[in-house]
């Protein structure tokens, strides 16, 4: 049996995923400062490793992401939107819109009723709506990162964090810290402000149930709540919501062909 | 395609100094393709489009707020800079509301080549033009109102360049100028089939240097380029039909167009203002000439002129006539932050689009510099992808 790899290279980790073109075999993540492409190597070779098995059984290796371009030793490219479309697709056959956040970028794909890509939007060139700013907040409230979803779901209302700009909301959490409200309120405040802008991707492409959320902070159940809240969806969120554009690109391994023409206006 | 087209779009002002030098004859700089420039080419002037740099600014943030249009602020940045020191006039249509204020902004701003020649408080030699071009451009009154107000600039030309501009000299222009209209419909007509015989980006260095270069040489050259392909038969790349939309694209931006084709695409029609917009409807021969150009200048479909509709009839019409034919498989809307016309018709047009034509779109922010268009990259990758499967 064939076996395809995926790896998504992504602004803040790594992940693998080997697939046999019908279930997951193996998945890694790992967050790396090391060069892309050295690191996507190492991470590869480690999970073929912990899998018994070589490089020669593994007949594709398709790559996305951030730093796709960088990972040299990859048969193919797909774009991430293209693979986390797939991925969640897969994963819950019902899947109409997939939530796709990052640690750098969040966007949002519709499919058709028969899986495919139809539309997809992104956040604009900057770090509100994205991991890195519920990141940066957990930094500042001298939180690690995975006590900042129960934190926030533990406040009783949320402190004003209204500024979407990573770096102005630096001054708005440290003046909140000062006038003396309380953390949780402050990591509530966080995710709202980053719900918000994400819950306008949502509402910017029109949303189709089902809603899969994928990506790192679907991890974060303070998040999702909020999310759902403001934005009137009910998530389905896959076990393992980091690996899912991973597993696109192994998907997209299996079964990428040469493009068909689709017919153009005329 | 041509590499003397390849020069005019790399090293504009050299090529520009260079005419002025082997000709002796004026150059005139002109704002948006609206400009009655076939009135310029009628008085022996050669009609450059003012374009920005895209580099840093260094002069005109002092001037101009940093969150308006940031393709204006560079060209007054570029004009403040020295790099339009070869113009001897600079053409302004009310066009939008940031285009508009720089008759003033570049007639104080921007040094002038000679000093005014002032009589009775008017300037007779004014190195600053002003066209009111209408803000309603198909309501009634509108013709006899703007063929006034071109009327009034033909003789500010002939008074500050000291030459009548005769029916003939006009006359001679609108040849000139749809004869290269024509050539330039031409090169349109060859991108339709697939492979198109002339990528996006060549064609677009075409259009670039019809608004850089005088129209009867570029209509002679581009004829030229055109036989030889369509003789050879070459043809580009096959890519993902993509119909391109945007704001003002000129050196700084259209590597967006290099971008799409290295995704996998192929730009092979647009609705831009250094493209279709700029030559696709020829100049009528059977009207007086004033008023010929008056029709012409009219009738540019720029997103600024608006009537009740979001989306005007003409606006529409161009769009369809510049798709049909075209087999286009997707939309990419490339538009510069703060060009609100265009922002504003962008979600009506997207929905339309698709509705009618059954096309996806993508948005894509423009900010007016080269990092900005590399930043796309990605979208305009996801976006072939996702239509070429």
């Amino acid at each position: 049996m064939p076996f395809y790899a995926g790896i998504d290279v992504g602004a803040q980790s790594i992940k693998v995923v080997v697939f046999d073109g019908e279930k997951i075999l193996g998945a890694r993540i790992v967050v790396t400062e090391d060069e892309a492409n050295r690191a996507a190597q190492r991470i590869y070779e480690d999970l073929l490793g912990e899998l018994k098995l070589s490089g020669s059984d593994v007949e594709k290796i398709y790559v996305t992401g951030w730093g796709a371009d960088d990972v040299l030793f990859a048969d193919g490219k797909s774009s991430e939107q293209v693979c986390a479309a797939k991925g969640a697709r897969f994963l819950i056959p019902t899947a109409r819109t997939i939530l796709d956040m990052g640690a750098e970028g969040s966007r949002v794909m519709k499919l058709s009723a028969d899986g495919i890509l139809e539309e997809f939007v992104n956040n604009s060139k900057c770090a509100s709506g994205t991991g890195s700013f519920i990141e940066l907040g957990a930094v500042y409230l001298q939180v690690p990162i995975e006590q900042m979803g129960p934190l926030s779901l533990s406040a009783d209302g949320s402190a004003d964090v209204s500024s979407t700009c990573a770096v102005f909301a630096e001054s708005v959490i440290i003046s909140n810290i000062h006038k003396g409200e309380p953390l949780e309120r402050i990591a509530a405040g966080i995710h709202k402000s980053a719900a918000t802008r994400v819950s306008e991707l949502l509402g910017r492409i029109g949303k189709v149930d089902d809603v899969v959320f994928v990506g790192g902070p679907a991890k974060n159940r303070g998040l999702v709540r909020i999310l759902e809240e403001m934005s009137g969806v009910s998530f389905k969120i896959p076990d393992n919501p980091q690996i899912v554009v991973a597993l696109g690109a192994a998907l997209q391994a299996s079964t990428k062909q040469k493009r068909k023409r689709r017919k153009g206006a005329t | 395609m041509n590499e003397i087209f390849a020069q005019y779009c790399n090293n504009r002002h050299d090529m520009a100094r260079k005419w002025k030098q082997e000709t002796g004859k004026k150059v005139y700089g002109y704002f948006c393709c609206m400009s009655p420039e076939e009135i310029l080419f009628a008085a022996d002037i050669l009609p450059v489009r003012i374009t920005g740099t895209g580099e840093p600014l260094q002069k005109a943030d002092l001037h101009v707020p940093p969150n308006s249009c940031p393709f204006a602020r560079s060209c007054l940045d570029a004009g403040m800079q020295g790099h339009y020191d070869y113009l001897d006039g600079v053409v302004v249509p009310n066009s939008c509301d940031i285009i508009f204020s720089m008759e003033y902004l570049w007639k104080t701003l921007v040094k002038r080549p000679n000093p005014p020649s002032m009589v009775g408080g008017i300037d007779l030699k004014p190195y600053v033009h002003y066209i009111n071009y209408p803000e309603k451009i198909n309501s009634r009154g509108v013709l006899p109102f703007y063929k006034e107000v071109l009327s009034i600039f033909k003789q500010e030309l002939e008074r500050g360049n000291n030459r009548l501009i005769t029916d003939e000299d006009m006359s001679r222009a609108i040849t000139a100028y749809n004869d290269d209209k024509f050539q330039l419909k031409r090169l349109y007509e060859m991108r339709k089939t697939d492979p198109p015989a002339v990528s996006g980006f060549e064609a677009w260095q075409a259009v670039y240097a019809s608004i850089l270069m005088p129209k009867d040489q570029h209509a002679a050259l581009l004829k030229e380029s055109l036989d030889e392909i369509e003789k050879t038969g070459r043809k580009a790349e096959e890519g993902v039909r993509i119909y391109l939309s945007g704001s003002a694209m000129d050196r700084v931006n259209a590597d967006i167009i290099k971008v799409i084709e290295e995704c996998g695409g192929q730009v092979v029609t647009d609705d831009l203002c250094v493209g279709t917009r700029s030559f696709w409807y020829p100049i009528s021969t059977e009207l007086p000439p004033l008023e010929a150009i008056a029709r012409r200048s009219l009738g540019t479909a720029c997103p600024r002129s608006t009537v009740k509709e979001r989306i005007p009839e003409n606006r529409w019409a161009h769009i369809v006539n510049t798709i049909k034919g075209y087999d286009v498989e997707g939309a990419i809307f490339y538009v510069l932050k703060c060009c609100d016309a265009r922002l504003g018709e962008y979600p009506h047009l997207r929905d339309k689009i698709k509705e009618e034509m059954g096309l996806p779109s993508l948005f894509l922010e423009g900010d007016y510099t080269a990092e900005g268009v590399e930043q796309m990259r990605g979208r305009v990758e996801a976006f072939i992808e996702m239509i070429g499967g």
